[in-house]
């Protein structure tokens, strides 16, 4: 119930964020909600699946570039439609990444979704007539729900219209992953994390639940990687490179992959921290570096786990 | 060792081919041999039954 309220509470203040905060700071939220659907999604397959994906940010791109190859060449400028083409073509492409993958388990599922992930890179990087090479491309301004809002000034739509509708596909997306991991689907992702073989024996399919669960982590990670694109209003290969997916673990590390908000509390942090950490020093990485490595020692379960491990402690005090 | 030394080998001669019969490859290549031995011999070329 009281976690219900804190939901309830951390949207309003979301939603009311326009109104009271900067416009450099409600422009931050934008890759932060686009990253939340990503980690929905990674976290199904990380935290409650078990199997540590490092090849991720290949639906990211995938999302992203889907998205700006409908603007710029199908004339397509709906953010519906690319949303639900982003998320069709990362299921696509997922089934036979994830037919392949899910065979292994720990290193060499994280080696072979690391490779994936390179070759979607390169051939973003390399066929430059069709992805633009290392320029990209440029995802031009959706409509949203039919409405073209072109004659915007372009802060003026993304902290209005654009905020808005991400702070909505993000409450779907939450939405629908909270029904998934709550559902006997969900269930069986846990057994199968906690004990593959005890799973097995009571006649789960380890490797077609694993296939599932990849799937549709695949297609959140796509529709996050669209959303990523208007805000810039350019896609680039960077998107798809090997430390944006090691980027996105390392959200989910911090926000803690054992709590299902785990992961949007982590892509929040990050945002912020990553912006104000910038700001200070240009070794960024050095100090996220000595973060992470801090995180995995000291806190496991991450922020939140940090948060419930208090709560245990104060209650078994009264 | 020997797997080592193999792989080096294979990966190095494998990818001057690439530069010269089609360059867009050389990059992919390095990943498609990754995927293409983890997918078919996961222990490797030379790896034997888990010890």
């Amino acid at each position: 119930m009281k976690g219900a309220l804190l939901v309830v509470l951390a949207t309003a203040a979301i939603a009311a964020a326009p109104l009271v905060a900067s416009t450099y700071h409600v422009l931050l939220m934008l890759p932060f909600m686009a990253y939340a659907v990503v980690l929905l999604g990674l976290n199904l397959l990380l935290g409650y699946t078990g199997l540590v994906s490092f090849g991720h940010a290949l639906f990211i791109g995938l999302g992203a570039y889907a998205g700006a190859f409908l603007t710029t060449h199908a004339q397509i400028r709906s953010l519906e439609v690319i949303l639900v083409s982003a998320a069709a073509l990362g299921a696509l492409v997922a089934v036979p990444v994830a037919a392949l993958c899910v065979r292994y388990v720990k290193i060499y599922f994280g080696m072979l979704t690391l490779a994936f992930g390179m070759v979607f890179y390169t051939f973003v990087l390399k066929f430059y007539r069709l992805t633009g090479g290392d320029e990209g491309l440029p995802f031009l301004r959706p409509s949203l729900l039919g409405h073209s809002l072109d004659a915007m000034p372009k802060i003026d739509y993304l902290v209005g219209p654009y905020y808005y509708y991400s702070l909505g596909v993000l409450a779907l997306a939450a939405l629908g992953m909270w029904r998934i991991v709550h559902s006997p689907f969900g269930l069986c992702l846990k057994t199968i994390r906690d004990n593959p073989t005890k799973a097995e024996t009571l006649g789960i399919g380890v490797t077609r639940h694993r296939f599932y669960a990849f799937v549709i982590s695949a297609a959140y990670a796509a529709v996050g990687g669209a959303l990523l694109g208007p805000p810039t209003g350019n896609v680039d290969p960077t998107l798809a490179y090997w430390t944006h997916s090691g980027n996105i673990v390392f959200m989910t590390l911090l926000g803690g992959f054992t709590n299902f908000f785990g992961p949007v509390v982590g892509a929040f942090v990050f945002i912020y921290l990553q912006n104000w950490v910038m700001s200070i020093v240009p070794y960024w990485r050095l100090i996220f570096g000595a973060m992470l490595a801090l995180i995995v020692i000291f806190a496991p379960e991450g922020l939140m786990g940090l948060v419930a491990r208090r709560r245990r402690a104060s209650a078994a005090r009264a | 060792m020997r797997g080592a030394f193999v792989g080096a080998l294979a990966v190095g001669i494998l990818r001057s081919i690439a530069i010269s019969v089609y360059p867009e490859l050389e990059m992919l290549l390095i990943y498609l041999i990754v995927i293409a031995v983890l997918v078919v011999r996961p222990r490797g070329l030379f790896g034997g039954a888990e010890a």
